[in-house]
């Protein structure tokens, strides 16, 4: 184990750069290709870690976040780009400057508050992927496109699987199946929700839909 | 009998999705049939939970006194809405606003979300339960944007991203709390609660307080505490009124329970003013916010969504005074979970006869459709605690016990539940008492949206007069379980 503690701090650290990466692009096609990208660390981490460890269910949750995450999920979601038209995403509510000094400020204070409770865990790599949760819902509150909320929802899970296999938690594989299962469901449920959006509002844009319509009369 | 209640809410998805056009009869019987069938396997599940022993079946299930009680509400509520769903969605086919293929949709949707809440109640593994009460987010999102209109599809989309980054968020806590366990323990054991109870003593404090404090942000997204509930008045007021009693009657006090389990481990290692001092705020912000919510709104489902926020912070700050309160906060939760589907079909027979969810277009409603007017009325002033409502003792014993170590705060309460009576009384005599509009028709829907009605309202009248014994002693194995 201790032989793979820098690879899985570089794993880590490649998923917060590229939640940081995804909190800079605008388009969604590159927001998809990034959470890939993203997807696959996770993929090559639990690799690693099921050979460390010799867990043969580390290495079917690994075969199944390839097959869900890195393969399923960004062709589901490219293809509803393609179809909707959704290549570029809404506006950010923060300009790019003032996004990088909140994200500066999320990972001091998971640093100074969250790190010291995990020491005894290695504290490096966890502390940075709870600083990777706290940027991916920063993604989510700062843009508006329904695109990069759904992307915020499946690399926050990314992150919190990361630091539950570095955190050495023993998963079964039915219950690796479970959660897989249930994150393919939750993509396709998302997808739905992109078709209906688009059939009412003629965009794949959260933006259109905020509190405009509930106050309508019924 | 675990697997009876769990192969039942499958076996009738399955009968709905496969259904053809000229079956819609048979889904309906089937649905009725089944929540029957639950609540009759829950009731023999509940029976033998009395003496304080745990119903075992298959590794990882087991219904303990806390789950049997969920179980009890559940499908008292899932049967009541049932019998609803048929009157509703027979009314809402002859106005030709769904057609079958709606019907079939919502009643598969329907039976897995009562899967996913059963196995939510009774596994004996937290990262399950996890997985079922997300499950139930799945299940509901098309629910709630049942009717495809933009607010519908808006109040959907929130209410699937909420949640599903506030259930994340609980993952993330459940893990925490998993990997302390690993830590303490034997790293291959399967982490059932009661697992995590024993090794409770040797759980790291530090980690422990970070992981509830997820737990309570991630499940209390769920539970509807503010500042999480945002998605919560958007959905109970889009959704078929079913779907919202289901949502206010069943879902949020599952979530409840989740954060209460954690509690409990969390309590036996650090300082249980931790989670007492978080519980108490967050329901009292719950409850405030709610009050002066429900004082100007103007959407009477609206005002109901906010109404079970209220009732939420409230047993949120019952069982964090804990003692004489827990009990008081689980009778609490029975007594909500009968009243707020009463008001939730009421409000289904309002937008069938009004087709409106404005206060100020509801006129008349007692000359209209007397029998929802009076049970809406009825419903509206025992939610709000008047005597002799069964809501009545048990807000007074909450109040009551904690009086002496929480002062000022229960003084808020105070004050918010009249202001919240205050809000109700406001809109009850403008719906009920104005004039009524002279294109509308006098009387109710069909039967089926007045049995479910006067099923739960009798129920809720015979328990607020006289509490079985048995029903005492569940509730109370129940609170032990909870200290």
């Amino acid at each position: 184990m201790i032989f793979i503690l820098p690879w899985l701090s570089i794993f880590a650290a490649s998923l917060f750069a590229l939640m940081l990466l995804m909190n800079l692009v605008r388009k969604n096609t590159s927001l998809v290709m990034l959470y890939l990208a993203q997807s696959l660390m996770l993929t090559l981490a639990l690799v690693l870690l099921s050979y460390s460890t010799g867990s043969t269910g580390l290495l079917f949750a690994a075969l199944l976040t390839l097959v869900v995450k890195v393969v399923m999920a960004p062709a589901f979601l490219l293809h509803m780009i393609r179809k909707y038209h959704g290549h570029l995403s809404a506006a950010s509510r923060l300009n790019v400057p003032l996004s990088l000094l909140a994200l500066a400020a999320i990972t001091a204070f998971t640093y100074a508050y969250v790190a010291p409770a995990l020491a005894q865990y290695g504290s490096s790599s966890a502390s940075i992927l709870f600083a990777c949760i706290f940027g991916t819902l920063f993604l989510m509150t700062n843009r508006r496109g329904a695109l990069a909320e759904i992307v915020g929802v499946l690399s926050l899970e990314n992150a919190v699987v990361l630091l539950a296999a570095l955190l050495g938690i023993e998963h079964s594989f039915a219950l690796e199946f479970a959660i897989t299962f249930d994150i393919a469901v939750w993509v396709a449920i998302a997808a739905g929700f992109l078709t209906m959006m688009y059939r009412q509002f003629g965009a794949i844009d959260a933006a259109t839909l905020e509190m405009t319509h509930l106050t309508e009369e019924e | 009998m675990i697997p009876i209640l769990l192969i039942t809410p499958i076996a009738a998805a399955l009968f709905s999705a496969l259904a053809r056009r000229t079956q819609q009869r048979a889904i309906e019987y089937a649905a009725v049939a089944a929540g029957a069938i639950e609540l009759l396997v829950a009731l023999a599940i509940a029976g033998t939970t009395l003496t304080g022993s745990v119903v075992f079946a298959l590794p990882l299930f087991s219904v303990d006194a806390l789950g049997a009680f969920a179980l009890i509400f559940t499908t008292l509520v899932g049967f009541a809405a049932a019998l609803h769903s048929v009157g509703y969605l027979r009314q809402e086919r002859e106005k030709d606003i769904i057609g079958f293929r709606r019907i079939r949709e919502y009643y598969t949707l329907f039976h897995l979300f009562f899967f996913a809440m059963f196995v939510a109640a009774t596994t004996a593994s937290p990262i399950i339960m996890w997985t079922a009460i997300e499950a139930t987010t799945l299940a509901t999102a098309f629910l709630i944007s049942f009717y495809n209109k933009p607010s519908a599809i808006e109040a959907g989309w929130k209410h699937l991203i909420v949640n599903s980054v506030g259930l994340l968020l609980g993952f993330l806590g459940t893990l925490l709390f998993f990997n302390a366990a690993a830590s303490a323990g034997d790293p291959h054991t399967f982490v059932t609660w009661d697992v995590l109870r024993v090794l409770s003593v040797s759980l790291d404090p530090a980690l422990i307080k970070i992981a509830f404090i997820f737990c309570l942000v991630g499940y209390g997204t769920k539970v509807g505490l503010v500042p999480m509930h945002t998605w919560l008045p958007d959905a109970h007021s889009k959704a078929p009124a079913p779907i919202s009693s289901l949502l206010s009657g069943v879902l949020l006090n599952m979530a409840l329970i989740a954060v209460l389990r954690f509690r409990t481990i969390t309590d036996s290692l650090v300082d249980p003013s931790f989670t007492q001092y978080l519980l108490i705020g967050f329901g009292l912000v719950s409850l405030i916010v709610a009050a002066l919510i429900i004082f100007g709104q103007k959407n009477y489902k609206r005002m109901l969504a906010y109404s079970s926020i209220e009732h939420m912070g409230l047993m949120t700050i019952g069982f964090a005074v804990g003692g004489a309160a827990t009990v008081a906060a689980l009778f609490h939760m029975l007594y909500h979970a009968l009243l707020k589907p009463i008001l939730f079909f009421c409000a289904g027979n309002f937008f069938l006869k009004y087709s409106s969810t404005k206060t100020l277009k509801i006129g008349g409603a007692l000359t209209l459709i007397p029998f929802s007017a009076i049970a809406f009325f009825a419903a509206l002033l025992a939610v709000s605690g008047i005597p002799p409502s069964g809501i009545f003792f048990t807000k007074l014993s909450i109040l009551s016990a904690g009086i002496d170590a929480f002062p000022f705060s229960m003084f808020l309460v105070m004050v918010a539940l009249a202001l919240i009576l205050t809000g109700f009384l406001k809109s009850a005599t403008s719906m009920l008492f104005s004039e009524p509009p002279q294109d509308l028709e006098k009387g109710e829907a069909n039967g089926w949206t007045t049995v479910s009605i006067a099923f739960l309202g009798t129920l809720f009248i015979v328990l607020s007069i006289y509490v079985p014994l048995p029903l005492i002693a569940l509730i109370t194995n129940a609170a032990h379980l909870l200290q």
